[in-house]
């Protein structure tokens, strides 16, 4: 396992299809998505490229709140913030950025050290792309 | 690519993804984990 942080291949589609505002040769129209919800998973293989889904999923999506963040010109940055709340004792180790409460796209998959949790605590996330 | 570039821009590229945590304890009290993990996007970077 290593930790990282990776803009998919559908990712790298969807950013194409931002800009141009035209759906690219994929099976998914994402144009108009703005990353809506970030998972979360107890999956610790490295991230790649060709990720689609995490790989061991917990847990209920939650909704993101999505803004263009950090000021004007090259310090602007794609930011997605969303908090996931916890139901049972998880060692999380993965994180996602989708485009649907359910299945869709897997735009981003983060794989980080152990974040151990139990039921009741939440995590909020801030999934921060900077386009430098 | 020589050895000395992919090193190169391994250690010194910018980071451009980031990855930032916060814990919310069911008690109210949080935990902040800073940023854990980062990665290099690079769309825009290819070819250069």
């Amino acid at each position: 396992m290593a930790n990282g942080t990776v803009l998919t291949n559908v990712g790298e589609e969807w950013v194409a299809e931002r800009i141009s505002g035209q759906q690219g040769t994929g099976a998914a129209a994402n144009q108009a998505n703005t990353g809506t919800h970030v998972g979360i998973g107890t999956g610790t293989t490295t991230p790649a490229k060709a990720d689609t889904a995490l790989v061991t999923e917990v847990e209920t999506r939650a909704a993101t709140t999505v803004t263009t963040a950090g000021g004007t010109l090259a310090s602007a940055k794609y930011q997605a913030t969303a908090t996931v709340a916890i139901t049972g004792t998880r060692a999380v180790t993965e994180v996602g950025l989708f485009s649907a409460a359910t299945t869709g796209s897997c735009f981003v998959r983060c794989v980080h050290d152990v974040l151990n949790v139990i039921s009741g605590d939440s995590i909020a996330y801030t999934i921060t792309i900077d386009p430098s | 690519m020589s050895k000395f570039k992919i090193w190169f821009n391994r250690k010194f590229r910018k980071h451009n993804a980031t990855l930032q945590a916060t814990i919310i304890h069911a008690d109210g009290s949080t935990e902040d984990k800073g940023v854990i993990a980062t990665g290099r996007i690079g769309f825009l970077t290819k070819g250069r």
